[in-house]
């Protein structure tokens, strides 16, 4: 295991990473890793990934990460939860790395849309940029927003507007609003 | 201030946010295992914090519970009430916040540019040693109550 102490969530998505690439399920980084990808660097607790497994293929995954030697917490989402499952991974340092999945509006390109980063001799699947701004709209908490703009911000030209306008409609009316916001900001 | 002050803010703060919580889940007419599974915490915890014992509760862990709840929270720091800032949780606003400041944002465009200069990898081996140090100050600071 890559992770030798505690803060280091982000070296415990690498083990469970090349977990998910064994199995061929597709991922992409989301959260405080993608925002330092995509904008200003900032530490979190813990890691998220987005994987586009559900049901049965999830409860598959979490026996795999516990036969691995990791503790995991599954969690099924409410009906009127936006995310549809949440199958959490620690490791003996209080490393944590949470896995989402059927995220309500996500478009399921995001996942091919993702950008591979080179990290600690292997390589991560980050979600893109268009991606990470419609999804911090809908998420649209003030920290959210701040991490839409900075990532928009930072982006200059390498943008694409249609694509952000039409993945943001996806979630929903209320993040398309913010999504304005923030292209007006 | 003394530390038996600090400690016993951050308790009225506990407590504050705990009501707040408590009465969310009596409107929502949830049952604690219900409750539960919405805010994404275990059952116990919901049963601390209905029967008021948040003593042993972290008030970041409250503050979460809050916000998943759909709470607004308000936070006002300062010596004078002319200097205190405000955080809220949960609202939109159209307007920029805050006091327009040029030199906070040439500050901040100058932090966005160096960071711009970075690899991918390297804004990763930095975030990973950013949240290493969050992590030491937050241990830091549990052992210090």
């Amino acid at each position: 295991m890559k992770a030798r102490g505690p803060g280091q969530s982000a070296l415990l998505l690498l083990d469970v990473a090349a977990l998910l690439a064994e199995r061929a399920i597709d991922y992409a980084v989301v959260g405080a890793m993608a925002a330092s990808i995509h904008g200003p660097i900032r530490g979190t607790a813990d890691a998220d990934a987005l994987v586009s497994v559900a049901g049965p293929k999830l409860r598959q995954l979490q026996k795999n990460l516990k036969k691995a030697g990791f503790s995991t917490e599954l969690r099924q989402g409410a009906a009127e939860d936006p995310i549809g499952a949440l199958l959490a991974v620690m490791d003996k340092h209080g490393n944590r790395v949470d896995l989402l999945a059927g995220l309500r509006g996500l478009d399921a390109q995001a996942f091919s849309r993702a950008i591979t980063v080179p990290f600690h001799g292997k390589s991560l699947r980050v979600i893109g940029r268009e991606d990470f701004i419609a999804m911090k709209c809908f998420a649209g908490g003030p920290q959210d927003i701040v991490d839409a703009r900075h990532a928009f911000k930072a982006a200059q030209e390498r943008i694409d507007i249609d694509l952000l306008r039409r993945l943001s409609r996806r979630f929903g009316r209320p993040a398309a609003d913010v999504l304005e916001q923030v292209l007006s900001s | 201030m003394s530390a038996t002050s600090d400690l016993s803010t951050i308790q009225a703060l506990r407590g504050d946010v705990a009501l707040q919580i408590s009465r969310f889940l009596a409107r929502q007419q949830l049952s604690q295992a219900a409750a539960a599974k919405q805010l994404r915490i275990p059952q116990p915890t919901i049963s601390k914090i209905v029967n008021g014992r948040v003593a042993e509760l972290s008030l970041e862990l409250l503050i979460r519970i809050a916000v998943r709840a759909g709470l607004q929270l308000v936070l006002q720091t300062g010596a004078v009430p002319e200097e205190a800032g405000a955080f809220l949780s949960g609202a939109v606003s159209n307007a920029r916040q805050g006091t327009p400041s040029k030199l906070a944002d040439d500050a901040r465009e100058a932090l966005l540019t160096t960071a711009r200069d970075m690899t991918a990898e390297q804004r990763l081996q930095a975030h990973v040693k950013h949240s290493e140090l969050l992590t030491s100050l937050h241990r830091a600071g549990r052992r210090s109550r």
